[in-house]
């Protein structure tokens, strides 16, 4: 039994399935992305992210099982920090078995599945409200954020159709991924490390405007602290400037 | 005075008027603009009340030529004043929009010089945000009862929904704590909104605010005058909100904000907009809404005679009326039952709610329960939990 490393890419994941497959025996999965305290374990096996592997399993799904199981297993793998790697191979592998058995809701796995890609949809709907955008001089807007899951790359539309004429980027901290939008087009890579930021000569203000709107507006005969921390959990509230973030 | 400071004064002023929602508008973005309408009401924040904030809700001014009675910037209110500018209002909106900060703009005015005048400024203001910045967000404007037909027109042609507040559930009400106002001036510009939305089939939606508590009505009165509006077409939405003692000539009925009348009100406005009751239904047995239990249960138990109803055989309307038992769970046990006899596994795997529902219910002939005492009981003890000090300094469950 192993203690398996990947790079926390879907490629690397599907590289890993490869191992999997060949009767690799896993006891856990780090990803490397966003797990830097783990408990070592004995055996260690590192898996290189091998673009060719990942590509012929690509492949594999799509024949056997088309765009949609692809999309779902992509979707699933989103949710990263719930260490579902093993339910993700498991539920490739029941596809490779019998196409039937993926769309069968008394397996575990496939339940599993369906509840992954929920929450990652869930954690993608609040991102796409507590996301700020600051301005730079240049009029590009940036906004770092810390998601649960890894819904950077679900962020793009939404966004386009909403700036679509705004040079804006998001970058998630917490996995060193940038998204980035300009002239149409939206993507995603990783950065290394961020050069000190030069705002808009009017971004100050703005924030300072927001703020006093925010802490304005609530009713102080209904005060409700508790119901407030229920909707905006602390955990998101670092990167809201409204808290102080 | 700075902008920070006549956006603490205004949006201070605005921030009793209740409707939240950002309700989704399918608004397409302009070509080469910015925004674009959400169909999910998207929450940016919650404010420290505990409300979802996702529009920049203010006043466009806290002047007022009025003096409604239950209103903090009435004219005979000594307070600071201020007064925001249409371009002020579209660049604030902007920056903020272009920051994910808001959904959109909720505009709502004191009245200056006349309800014309007032409109006007509103109709610039959403002049420059759509034509000048392009922008398809979403737009809320509060139409001001007596302004002309034309000015609301424009309004409505550019704005995602209007509001025009009939503020106290009935004439008499109005008359005497709001005298400057006039309920037919109200009626006639959601009048007219609709029929422009009918002649240019458009379909900007209109709201309305009621104040709870501060007068006499009963909670009868209050719905079945909501449901008046729904059937009219004149109204999209009601919302009550619990009155809150600003000034301290009104007399309250109240002290403390009647907040679970108000939770009360929404839930009876619920079944008359989404379970299509009437509020002769709601009513039958009584004029004021149950503290203890919600509108549905009470109704369930007010009419016991109706109950339990055999699941494989009770239509739509009926399986509604069934406590637990939503439009959703309805439209899934009708679908299901196409292929073969419900039993209780069935409604399980569905997802039907049986806690309320079991008693109220006929499975394979038979009644699963013989007395609704026990639910009662439970939901009582359920509300007290949820509304007694006591029980909330000790964190009980
Ligand atoms: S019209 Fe009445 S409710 Fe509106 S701002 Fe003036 S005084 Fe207040």
């Amino acid at each position: 039994m192993y203690q398996v490393f990947y790079d926390g890419t879907f490629n690397g994941l599907l590289t890993l399935y490869d191992y999997f497959d060949k009767g690799l025996e896993i006891e856990t999965v780090v990803n490397r992305a966003i797990e830097k305290n783990f408990q070592p374990y004995i055996f260690q096996f590192e898996v290189e992210t091998d673009r060719d592997i990942a590509d012929s399993v690509t492949k594999k799904i799509l024949l056997i099982g088309g765009e949609e199981v692809l999309k779902k297993i992509y979707l699933a793998s989103l949710a990263d920090s719930d260490k579902n790697e093993i339910i993700i191979l498991d539920y490739i592998k029941l596809l490779f078995t019998d196409i039937e058995l993926v769309s069968n809701l008394s397996i575990e796995t496939v339940i599993e599945i369906e509840k992954c890609i929920k929450r990652v949809f869930f954690e993608r709907h609040k991102m796409l409200g507590f996301i700020r955008f600051s301005e730079l001089y240049d009029g590009t807007m940036v906004s770092f954020i810390s998601p649960k899951y890894n819904v950077l790359s679900l962020l793009g539309g939404h966004f386009k159709r909403r700036f679509p004429d705004i040079r804006w980027a998001i970058f998630d901290k917490k996995r060193g991924m940038v998204g980035y939008y300009f002239r149409y087009s939206f993507e995603v890579s990783y950065y290394e490390s961020i050069d000190e930021l030069e705002y808009s000569a009017n971004e100050n203000k703005v924030r300072d405007v927001w703020k006093v709107f925010f802490d304005s507006i609530a009713i102080k005969e209904r005060l409700s602290y508790e119901r407030q921390v229920s909707k905006v959990p602390l955990r998101v509230r670092e990167d809201m400037l409204e808290f102080g973030g | 005075m700075d902008i920070v400071q006549k956006v603490a004064i205004l949006s201070n002023a605005a921030k009793y008027d209740v409707s939240c929602s950002s309700s989704g508008s399918k608004r397409d973005s302009y070509p080469n603009g910015i925004g674009s309408g959400a169909l999910s009401g998207i929450c940016h924040t919650w404010s420290a009340d505990g409300r979802c904030v996702s529009l920049l809700k203010i006043l466009m001014t806290n002047y007022c030529i009025y003096d409604c009675k239950y209103c903090h910037n009435r004219k005979s209110n000594d307070i600071r004043r201020a007064f925001l500018t249409p371009k002020e209002i579209a660049d604030l909106t902007i920056e903020f929009y272009k920051r994910n900060y808001i959904e959109g703009l909720f505009l709502s005015s004191g009245i200056i010089k006349s309800p014309d005048y007032t409109m006007e400024l509103f109709l610039k203001t959403a002049e420059i945000l759509r034509y000048k910045y392009r922008y398809g967000g979403y737009l809320h404007m509060k139409i001001i009862p007596g302004a002309s037909k034309i000015l609301v027109e424009k309004i409505v042609k550019l704005a995602d929904r209007v509001s025009a507040n009939l503020e106290l559930p009935s004439e008499k009400s109005l008359s005497i704590y709001a005298p400057d106002k006039s309920r037919k001036e109200i009626i006639k510009s959601l009048d007219t909104v609709l029929k422009y939305n009918l002649s240019n089939e458009q379909n900007n939606s209109t709201s309305t605010q009621l104040i709870i508590g501060a007068t006499e009505e009963t909670d009868r009165e209050i719905i079945s005058q909501s449901e008046v509006f729904y059937k009219r077409s004149l109204l999209k939405r009601v919302y009550y909100s619990a009155y809150i003692h600003v000034n301290s000539d009104l007399p309250a009925l109240n002290t403390e904000p009647p907040l679970l009348r108000e939770h009360r009100l929404y839930q009876a406005d619920f079944l008359l907009r989404f379970y299509k009751f009437t509020s002769d239904e709601i009513f039958s047995k009584r004029n004021n809404l149950d503290e203890l239990l919600d509108p549905k249960l009470r109704w369930a138990l007010d009419n016991y005679h109706l109950f339990p109803v055999d699941i494989n055989k009770a239509d739509y309307s009926m399986l509604i009326r069934v406590p637990g038992i939503g439009p959703k769970s309805a439209k899934k046990i009708i679908a299901a039952r196409k292929f073969g006899y419900l039993g209780i596994e069935h409604l399980k795997k569905m997802g039907v709610q049986l806690k309320k529902s079991e008693y109220f219910m006929i499975l394979n002939g038979k009644k699963i329960r013989n007395s609704v005492g026990d639910l009662v009981e439970r939901e009582i003890m359920k509300f007290t939990k949820a509304n007694s000090p006591i029980f909330k300094i000790l964190g009980a469950d």
